[in-house]
């Protein structure tokens, strides 16, 4: 079954907008979410900026058609995968079997803090509502069932690189027969744990991130979810979807070098990048756009920036990253980035990478510093790297 | 195409890592949790390494370790694993202390051990293995997610061979909330008893089981005939539907399989569902009061049937109904939880 | 300096879960990182943490790391000169 991958559908949360045309807007204005926390309770408030989404869980839900006592991930998820579903506008009645394959590192975190305390001073205390909704799956799974979606239900953690694979398993069991259309990506709400994990690994910026700059001094977490509705092409056709544009190549690789930092060279990097080109048939040259993991870490950026350039030689695509508008979603940061590969292709944008001012000197490449319209983006490559030297690479493609 | 289970390996409550003692029977007292009988992880991890690895890690470095080695593979061409509650240690070393704390003082390792992704990141780290590699955390469908994968995966390249597992650790203030929720007994119960006298709520467990799939069929456990999910079936009559239509498709019937590997665990809410649906006169196979609950248990169902259909002797503690005595030929391995997800794996013999 | 460096070396393996070396086993002027004991980047900020923790002190700069944390005795070193 040779069929494309088709894209009929965009949803989108993150401290710059509650759904994919508020995120738009902020791209082209230039408006990023990054600043002081104001929902997330903890001590280091003032010491670290985060991208978090303004609204508080009540308000999630309200929006969303979740519940208020949904972990806040949950809401974030449900929201941005129902705006996919509407904006695909499946029809109704037609049998089709759908995938919900969603993705995030944190769970139910940011209840299981409330519960904790409670739970471990004395065992039977601590709202059973808190915990019940610990587990990554279990997220996952209250959003399907509001959803309405029961074909097929998964959940991948590979930390920051997550939801870019939901997007592979999703094309994987289309094209293989044994679902017609999946909704893909994932979420992650900001949380203490995480927060103050990656402070100790001292990677944090306390100032507004600078990624693939030479002062940069790490990065910003940020929340969201971003899913993309994949549906097999000849279903596209039949239904007389609008495709904004197909998954045309991915993979997956692995660094194997170090539990949380990227190998010098970007070995696992570029062999994901290189594999995802191979797989949709385009050479370098045809990329227009690399949407990067650009984390503003000293060692993300470096070692992705070298990576690149192994790749692309002295032809290196416009490239930027918008982690410097949404923080690092971390699970998320795959499925909100599709979502930004397509409006790039849509619109023929490409996005502004904020906060560079000195190029890093190993590079030989700047990143995009001012917002370019009017550009004929044909295929866009997007790169996610996380922990656990889980690497991937997704090329999408013009309609 | 045909795939086949090239390399085992599992770590139980029972001795199901070495084949020279091979399901011989463990004294059983009355428990709530199975003490998994773990082995030496220095034959597999250097010690440099081992310091900062909780048990689940361990055991699946262990256990991928040992099913490359049956295998006899180097580097697998793709890892995938399954892990309901990932590093669950690890995860509540750094959450106390960070609230113990007040956010103040810590330290990295418990935090960067703590991430789902862990298990199959340090395999790939400890063996320098580049691949595809995927980690997938859907409650009781997370090993079979992963078992998905694999065939996934092979049907793009059938010459590859791939490492995939499910694995899952207990830690004590888990298996409090877990029983707070009625999900464990609280009341100690004997394995032998266990499924005789349902109630509500299984025994704990955990473990780690892994196997080498591949295109290729020499010196194979099992073949994987095929595999089917399907989720909230609104009836007893449509999983026997279910069942019924997929076995069809490979030219058999519930009632000529030669064995059914089942979930039963003593909770009565989860064992009903199997009851329910199979019909008398077929050798029904368990596992779990053995090994104990937890999401991923399947992975070791699914190695027992490969065993077995490689010839291997089933000691009567884990045969529910014995209704033939032939050499099974093919065995059905159906896995649900909480009746939400639900596997069929046919494995045949080859 | 000598007490100093031998309460390091049981901290040290305490702190970085050192299981199977003893504090003999450490020598005062044995590299801690790469060669030697092959300490890595991780456990680099394990005694950052440690030294706050048990000493009061905060590395000025995080480039200092390398420099402070080569041997025992530098180790001990810094926090002699830095303490009181």
């Amino acid at each position: 079954m040779n069929s494309r991958i088709c894209i009929c559908g965009l949803g989108a949360v993150t401290a710059i907008g509650r759904n994919v045309s508020e995120n738009l807007a902020s791209l082209r204005s230039g408006k990023a979410g990054v600043g002081t926390a104001r929902i997330l309770e903890t001590v280091h408030r003032n010491d670290w900026p985060v991208a978090e989404v303004s609204y508080s869980n009540e308000e999630l839900a309200a929006m969303s058609g979740g519940q208020a006592h949904w972990p806040r991930t949950a809401l974030l998820s449900m929201l941005a995968a129902r705006e996919a579903l509407d904006h695909a506008a499946l029809p109704a009645g037609e049998k089709m079997r759908t995938g919900f394959i969603s993705a995030n590192s944190v769970g139910g975190m940011e209840r299981t803090e409330y519960f904790y305390p409670a739970f471990k001073a004395d065992q039977t205390q601590g709202a059973t509502k808190d915990i019940v909704n610990h587990e990554c799956g279990a997220v996952t799974e209250i959003v399907a069932d509001a959803l309405q979606i029961h074909d097929f239900i998964t959940t991948v953690s590979t930390a920051c690189s997550s939801s870019a694979n939901s997007l592979m398993l999703g094309a994987r069991m289309i094209k293989q027969g044994r679902l017609d259309v999946v909704v893909a990506g994932g979420a992650d709400a900001l949380s203490r744990f995480t927060l103050n994990g990656f402070s100790t690994l001292q990677i944090l910026d306390k100032n507004h991130c600078t990624p693939f700059d030479a002062n940069r001094k790490g990065l910003n977490l940020g929340e969201g979810a971003g899913y993309v509705v994949l549906v097999r092409e000849e279903l596209a056709v039949q239904w007389g979807l609008k495709v904004y544009g197909y998954l045309s190549g991915y993979a997956n690789a692995n660094d194997a070098y170090h539990q949380t930092a990227s190998s010098p060279e970007g070995k696992g990097n570029l062999l994901a990048m290189t594999t995802a080109l191979q797989m949709s048939g385009l050479q370098p040259g045809d990329i227009q756009y690399i949407n990067a993991h650009g984390t503003g870490t000293a060692n993300n950026d470096l070692s992705e920036g070298t990576a690149v350039m192994q790749l692309f030689g002295d032809q290196v695509p416009m490239l930027s990253s918008t982690k410097a508008f949404t923080g690092h979603t971390l699970g998320a940061c795959g499925g909100v980035e599709a979502v930004y590969a397509m409006l790039a292709i849509e619109h023929g944008v490409v996005y502004p990478n904020l906060n560079f001012t000195e190029r890093i000197p190993e590079l030989s490449f700047d990143p995009v510093t001012e917002l370019k319209e009017g550009q004929d983006i044909r295929h866009v490559l997007s790169n996610s790297f996380g922990f656990g030297g889980n690497c991937s690479a997704l090329v999408f493609s013009k309609s | 195409m045909a795939v086949y289970i090239k390399g085992i390996a599992s770590i139980t409550a029972q001795h199901t890592f070495n084949q020279d003692n091979w399901l011989q029977p463990v004294p059983e007292t009355a428990l709530t949790c199975m003490p998994t009988i773990e082995p030496d992880y220095k034959a597999f991890i250097a010690p440099m390494q081992i310091r900062r690895m909780s048990k689940v890690v361990k055991m699946g470095v262990a256990a991928a370790s040992k099913a490359l080695e049956d295998a006899h593979i180097a580097l697998p061409d793709a890892i995938t694993i399954g892990t309901a509650y990932g590093c669950l240690n690890d995860t509540e070393v750094f959450l106390s202390r960070m609230l113990d704390q007040q956010e103040e003082m810590l330290t990295p390792t418990a935090f960067i051990q703590s991430t789902h992704n862990t298990i199959a990141g340090q395999i790939a780290l400890l063996m320098g293995c580049n691949a595809h590699n995927l980690t997938y955390v859907q409650r009781g469908f997370s090993f079979e997610t992963a078992l998905l994968e694999s065939l996934l995966l092979l049907a793009e390249n059938p010459d590859h061979y791939i490492l995939c597992g499910g694995i899952d650790e207990m830690t004590p203030t888990v298996q409090a909330i877990l029983q707070r929720v009625g999900a464990y007994r609280t009341e100690p119960a004997l394995p032998s008893q266990l499924l005789q006298q349902p109630l509500q709520g299984a025994i704990a467990g955990d473990g780690a089981s892994c196997m080498i799939l591949a295109g290729d069929a020499r010196g194979a456990y099992a073949e994987i005939a095929g595999l089917h999910t399907f989720n909230k079936p609104a009836s007893a009559d449509v999983t026997l539907a279910q069942i019924h239509t997929f076995l069809e498709q490979h030219g058999l019937t519930l009632e000529d399989v030669d064995g059914i590997v089942i979930g039963v665990n003593g909770d009565e809410r989860n064992d009903s569902v199997y009851h329910d649906v199979l019909p008398e006169g077929v050798t029904i196979i368990g596992y779990k009061h053995l090994t104990g609950e937890y999401p991923t248990a399947s992975a070791f169902g699914t190695v027992l049937a490969a065993q077995l259909l490689k010839g291997a002797v089933l000691p009567a503690e884990w045969c529910l109904h014995k209704a033939h005595d032939r050499q099974p030929q093919n065995l059905l391995v159906w896995h649900h939880y909480k009746n939400y997800y639900h596997t069929l794996t046919l494995l045949k013999a080859c | 300096m000598n007490e100093l460096m031998q309460q390091l070396k049981q901290q040290i393996i305490d702190q970085l879960n050192l299981q199977d070396i003893k504090p003999d086993a450490i020598g005062d002027d044995t590299t801690l990182f790469g060669e030697g004991l092959g300490l890595d980047s991780i456990d680099a900020l394990e005694l950052i943490v440690l030294l706050q923790q048990q000493y009061g002190l905060k590395l000025a700069n995080s480039e200092d790391g390398p420099k402070v944390f080569k041997t025992v005795r530098t180790i001990a070193e810094y926090i002699q000169a830095h303490k009181g």
